[in-house]
């Protein structure tokens, strides 16, 4: 009973912890919190994704410009000389008006009005254009303020206080004309009228009044002008063709003012209708036209016509590639604009090229101008510019070629460096662009291998950042780069070169840097993909119940993550790497480093998961050492950490302190040493933890001990305090049934018999299948029955009986038989019993030999002659049957010779009669042979309780036949010597009766001492031997009967 | 009982304690006042006590085998027998008690058997003793002798005391002797009882009958009469012995 121990524990908390109920008794099931934690977990640290830095926009291609868009210049610009004060001139302009219009006033109706009024309205118009000027202006520097920001609100240009000057002007010319209509000067007046209705927007008005003089006077110097005005009238609006018209129309007249710029414009009319080519030979007549204006007089129109020139040399830029090969560029260029000046605009047309898109061109160019002076300033710049166009776009391999070209020839090292290295501005800031490009091509490509994960570009990326730190060795970008590198390796699982380049951004210690944090944490989340995985742990540990020593990689993942902890002891990832690290030093045995780190845990961050999975590990440490009291006082420990007050994490704490308690007071059971001990640790358990769902399993337990440990009441005790408490659920009620089972033996062995009879029955009341009740409810009953309660007894019998499916169940027919006989009372009840069990079949010989017998006995008994008599044949034949039953068989045989044979022998009288004497004397003897012969078969059975019995029985036959003989009446007619004769012949005939009775009767009582068969026989023996011998002192003598019970010491 | 017995062989194999505990002697004083109780209740909390220190007390088992023996509960007493027998099979005085319980069963035969068993060869034991009884009540003088002899001159000394089975041993070594045809040594014996203050009138009887008989002083056999007569007021007895006087007084 003892030795087996109720429970299984493990103290998970559910975890784990520790202890889960198993089976019942000591089979357990140990489930550890190592157990359950026995995967290998991996920080719980989502590496995050680091996006890479925008790269500068200058490595993008440049969108290509529309240059079919491109308008040449305002015709403006060339009106004005440079440098001309408009506010001066505005202010001279206002004084002249003022003078004019006081003249007009004054001469309002001279008939020379007409030519104040023309003077004035030229003012007027002079005025509109400075207020037009100075509106523009204005505008254009508050749209750029607005577009840079400084300004909220949008401009808008409002030309209304120029044209109030415009519509003044057309007055006076309209009043001009109607009053002067044949005035000399009548097509300047129509001039600027088509001027002025431009100006307000009166389009048509203006048309027609260009028209009007064009017709009217196709000699006026004013047509020009007037022609010029309506082709830029309809090229502002992108009607080329119209503008061509009038535009060609000045361009006939090579002396005409404007002819320089109606080629120029005419040019851009037949680019825009893509009649290019001729276009760029209008552009080199304008050229021609410059140049042969610098080398002439000074002028309004030379200077024109100059910066004409220097406009069209710009715009061949445009034109040329529609027309011409790369390949034709410097030769042409070199004829039209001079060897002098054709380099820079080669380069021009390069940077034109690159604006186009057309890369090849471009980059022909350039690799042109940088072998005419590879060590140039510009060259550098050159090949750069190649790089860029094929950065983003094109041709990639190009590109990478083009790049590592650039910085092999201008970056650290290179010739060109060496050459220009006195232009410290210039190395610094090609330096500078050399990183920023090789830094924004790799995070470009980066970008590009995070998004598809594509092995090549990640390939290729590396070659990149290879490339990248073998020539930038010093940068401001260096962290970043190398962050941003660990992070490639890291995605390219390459965990050991991501965790050298974290470091080496922790190694330059910018802990204000962007990437430091990150790179101290990335390098222990890249140091633990190198980690043992769980199965190489289990390899490496095996079953080493002692430290194991790290592995070098664990080492390093251990120094990561220590600086980690160090440096960021509030970061937010610390609690998840501080439990990685307690839980890797906890599955190598090493527990005195676990139990700092997860216990720090648990206090710095007692909200967090890894708390409480770091309280499970703290408290298998001490389960796994088996140090329940220390565990106990851990707990308690964890307990009292104030975040940890009231939460899931404190209760299952509590749980596993419970259960150590109670695995304490299990292990000191299963150490078998000091079964006491294991006892008063589950009493102490149960005491601690009232309220515990392992109560019962712990009184249990405790009884169990005590038991074991001899303190059987105690035992009693917790077995009963099991049974009374309220169940709650399975293991409950298996551990009632056993303690109700165990009570009822402990009650037995304390000699509490009445308890146990009880116990016995009760169990097989409440457990009526179990296989043990049946044999409870023979115990019960044969204790029943030692106390003389025989109901009680009866119905456990029965019960048995009923129940058994043993051949043998029918037995207790016998023993209920038995009962039922020993009360003496119930005679019938026990005929009935003993019926019972010899109608059963029963195998049993003995009892079926004594239970016929016993029918024979009890109906002799019940004076039930003839059943009586049925029942000793039975037993005689029985015997005779079975072979088993001697002392019963004689016994009966003896019996029926007393009954029968005796008492009709002794029933014979010898009458007085001697006519009838001698018959019945005769008569007699013959029934005294009749005995003897059966009292010899009595003793033939050979039983000394039986041989006594027919000694003594043959001698008092004897005994009555000699008293019979000597007893008989005397005839009446003897006297003298015929009754002396008589009395001897009775002597003669009688002696040798009583003789022999008297052997018969000594031969019992020998017989008798012989075989120490004392019985009443013996008794009866000596009784009738005394008064054949008239010996009845001895007879007197009263013996007292006093039996000595030994009372041991008592 | 074979169910139980079986079980309790169970119990015994695994629940045997593994440290002995030696039982504190006020529970056996505990144990000796709760018999005298005579109530069963406290008979069997005594003992409860031992048997829960060790469950194979002798003295426990036997006392509360006693009790129940005394308390005609002669099945409880024998399975209790049983079981003390089985842990003490040395301790032979059990198999003497076990013995009892069968003669009060009514099973004479196995009673006899078991006191034989119990007795053995020795001649000083309560077996021998309770032997001797049997033997006197059937005349066996011879074997009643030798063991009644030893345990005489053991308890004769308490007869002053007035114990009941000294006066009763006394007696029948006295009837033994004179069944054995020691009739001085028999006459001995009961003058010393008598000597002793013994007032036992079946004793008396005896005493008086032999020196009635068998004396040569008449006055002897008078003051035995007399104190007889003194002492008893069974009718029966005092009948029988007035026949006694009566011979006395026919006697030359």
């Amino acid at each position: 009973m003892v030795g087996k121990m109720y429970f299984k524990s493990s103290l998970l908390i559910s975890l784990v912890l520790f202890l889960s109920a198993g089976d019942l008794h000591a089979k357990r099931k140990r489930k550890t919190v190592g157990d359950v934690l026995k995967k290998i977990e991996s920080i719980k640290v989502k590496k995050k994704k680091n996006l890479l830095p925008d790269s500068k926009k200058y490595l993008k291609t440049k969108t290509r410009v529309n240059l079919r868009s491109v308008k040449p210049p305002s015709s403006n610009r060339f009106y004005y000389d440079e440098g001309t004060s408009e506010q001066e001139l505005e202010k001279i302009t206002d004084e002249q008006i003022k003078h004019l219009y006081g003249m007009t006033q004054k001469f309002k109706k001279s008939s020379r009005r007409g030519e104040l009024w023309v003077r004035l309205a030229e003012l007027y118009v002079d005025k509109a254009k400075l207020i037009e000027l100075r509106l523009q202006t204005d505008y254009d520097n508050a749209l750029a303020a607005h577009q840079s920001g400084k300004r909220k609100r949008r401009p808008r240009l409002n030309l209304k206080p120029a044209e109030q000057y415009n519509k003044k002007s057309i007055q006076l010319y309209e009043w001009f004309i109607r009053d002067f209509p044949k005035d000399p000067k009548i097509d300047q007046a129509l001039f600027f009228l088509g001027y002025n209705y431009f100006e307000i927007g009166k389009v048509e008005k203006g048309r027609a009044k260009y028209t009007q003089l064009t017709k009217r006077f196709p000699k006026s110097p004013y047509v020009d002008e007037s022609n010029f005005a309506l082709g830029e009238y309809y090229f502002e609006r992108e009607k080329w063709k119209p503008a061509k018209k009038h535009y060609d129309k000045i361009a006939r007249n090579r002396r005409s003012r404007l002819y320089s710029f109606a080629l120029y414009k005419g040019a851009w009319c037949k680019y825009k209708t893509g009649k290019t080519k001729s276009a760029l030979k209008d552009l080199e007549r304008v050229i021609l036209e410059g140049r042969k204006a610098k080398s002439g007089d000074r002028g309004n129109k030379k200077v024109s016509r100059i910066r004409l020139a220097s406009e069209a040399v710009k715009d061949i830029v445009v034109f040329y590639p529609e027309v011409y090969k790369v390949q034709q560029a410097r030769g042409y260029l070199n004829r039209v604009v001079g060897s002098k000046s054709a380099p820079k605009l080669i380069e021009k047309l390069a940077y034109y090229y690159v604006d186009r898109g057309d890369k090849f061109s471009a980059k022909y160019l350039f690799k042109e101008l940088i072998q005419e002076s590879p060590f140039s300033t510009r060259a550098y710049e050159y090949q750069h510019q190649i790089v860029k166009m094929y950065s983003a776009a094109g041709n990639q391999k190009v590109f990478r070629k083009e790049l590592f070209t650039w910085i092999d020839n201008y970056g650290p090292g290179s010739v060109w460096r060496r050459e220009n290295k006195k232009n410290k501005e210039l190395m610094a800031s090609s330096d500078k662009l050399i990183e920023s490009t090789l830094r924004n091509y790799i995070l470009q490509l980066h970008q590009t291998a995070q998004n598809s994960r594509a092995k090549y570009t990640q390939n290729l990326t590396k070659d990149g950042y290879e490339m990248y730190f073998s020539s930038i060795k010093k940068s401001e970008h260096l962290d970043q780069m190398n962050f941003f590198y660990g992070e490639l390796l890291f995605d390219m699982k390459d965990y050991v070169g991501a965790a050298k380049n974290y470091n080496k951004v922790v190694a330059r210690g910018n802990k204000a840097g962007k990437y430091y944090e990150q790179s101290i944490l990335n390098s222990v989340l890249a140091s633990e993909k190198k980690i043992p995985t769980a199965s190489e742990v289990k390899t490496l540990v095996a079953d080493n119940k002692e430290p194991v020593e790290f592995t070098s990689n664990l080492k390093i993942f251990e120094k990561a993550a220590i600086k980690y902890v160090k440096e960021y002891p509030k970061g937010e990832n610390v609690s998840a790497i501080k439990y990685r690290l307690g839980s890797l030093y906890y599955y190598f045995n090493q527990y005195n480093k676990a139990l700092p780190v997860l216990t720090n845990i648990v206090e710095n961050h007692p909200k967090e998961k890894d708390a409480e999975y770091s309280a499970n590990l703290i408290l298998d440490i001490y389960n796994k050492k088996k140090d329940f009291e220390g565990l106990e006082k851990v707990a308690d420990k964890l307990l009292a950490i104030p975040g940890l007050k009231g939460s899931n994490m404190a209760a299952k704490i509590a749980d596993v302190k419970q259960k150590s308690s109670f695995k304490r007071a299990e292990k000191a059971a299963a150490s078998g040493g000091n079964p006491l001990k294991a006892a008063l640790s589950y009493v102490s358990f149960i005491k601690s933890n009232p309220k515990s769902d392992l109560l019962n399993v712990s009184r249990f337990n405790a009884a169990l001990n005590y038991e074991k440990a001899g303190e059987t009441s105690e035992a009693l005790k917790y077995y009963r305090q099991v049974l009374v408490a309220k169940s709650s659920g399975s293991k409950d009620a298996e551990l009632k049934k056993k303690s109700r089972r165990f009570l009822a033996f402990l009650y037995q062995k304390t000699g509490q018999y009445a308890k146990a009879a009880a116990a016995f029955e009760a169990y097989s009341k409440k457990y009526p299948k179990d296989k043990e009740s049946l044999n409870y409810n023979y115990n019960a009953a044969v204790i029943y029955d030692g106390l003389n309660f025989y109901t009680s007894s009866v119905r456990n019998y029965e019960k048995y009986r009923k129940g058994s499916k043993k051949a043998d169940r029918n037995e207790v027919y016998f023993t209920i038989a038995k009962m039922w006989d020993r009360r003496k009372k119930y005679p019938s009840k026990a005929i009935f019993f003993y019926n019972k069990y010899l109608n059963s079949g029963s195998a049993n010989k003995q009892k079926t030999m004594e239970a016929t017998y016993r029918i024979a006995k009890l109906h002799d008994s019940l004076n039930r002659k003839t059943l009586s008599k049925t029942w000793y044949n039975k037993v005689i034949a029985r015997q005779r049957k079975l072979g088993v039953g001697v002392s019963f068989a004689a016994e009966a045989k003896f019996k029926l010779v007393e009954r029968d044979d005796f008492k009709k022998f002794r029933s014979v009288r010898i009458p007085a009669s001697q006519a009838r004497m001698a018959g019945a004397v005769q008569k007699k003897l013959g029934l005294l042979d009749r005995l003897k012969e059966k009292l010899k078969q009595v003793v033939a059975y050979n039983d000394a309780y039986q041989i006594v019995a027919a000694l003594t029985l043959q001698g008092e036959s004897l005994l009555h036949m000699s008293n019979a003989i000597y007893g008989a009446p005397v005839p009446k007619t003897l006297k003298g010597e015929q009754l002396v004769q008589y009395k001897k012949g009775i002597d003669n005939l009688a002696g040798p009766f009583k003789k022999q009775a008297i052997e018969s009767l000594k031969a019992a009582i020998n017989k008798a001492y012989e075989l120490q068969a004392y019985d009443d026989s013996v008794k009866k023996a000596a009784s009738l031997l005394d008064k054949v011998e008239g010996n009845t002192l001895t007879g007197d003598l009263q013996v007292m009967q006093s039996f000595w019970l030994s009372k041991a010491g008592l | 009982m074979r169910k139980l017995v079986l079980t309790l062989v169970f119990i015994l194999s695994v629940s045997h304690p593994l440290l002995a505990k030696s039982v504190d002697k006020s529970l056996y004083k505990g144990l000796s006042k709760a018999l005298a109780t005579k109530v069963e209740a406290n008979v069997v909390g005594a003992a409860s006590k031992i048997l829960s220190v060790d469950e194979d007390d002798l003295k426990a088992l036997n006392a509360l085998a006693i009790f129940y023996y005394e308390s005609g509960k002669h099945g409880l007493a024998k399975i209790i027998l049983d079981r003390a027998i089985k842990a003490h099979p040395e301790f032979t005085d059990l198999k003497n008690n076990l013995a009892l319980v069968y003669f009060a069963s009514g099973d004479k035969k196995l009673g006899l058997l078991t006191l034989k068993d119990a007795a053995g060869d020795s001649s000083l034991s309560e077996a021998a003793l309770n032997l001797s009884s049997i033997y006197v009540e059937h005349r066996d003088y011879q074997k009643a002798l030798g063991p009644l002899s030893k345990s005489f001159s053991k308890v004769k000394g308490s007869l002053k005391s007035k114990s009941k089975p000294a006066i009763a041993l006394t007696n029948n070594y006295g009837v033994a002797l004179f069944g054995a045809e020691k009739i001085k040594e028999s006459l001995e014996v009961f003058t010393y009882a008598h000597e002793a203050g013994v007032k036992d009138s079946t004793l008396l009887y005896n005493y008086a009958m032999l020196l009635t008989h068998k004396g040569k002083n008449k006055e002897d056999a008078y003051k035995v009469i007399n104190r007889l007569k003194f002492l008893t007021d069974d009718q029966k007895m005092l009948r029988k012995v007035e026949l006694l006087e009566k011979t006395l007084d026919n006697k030359k």
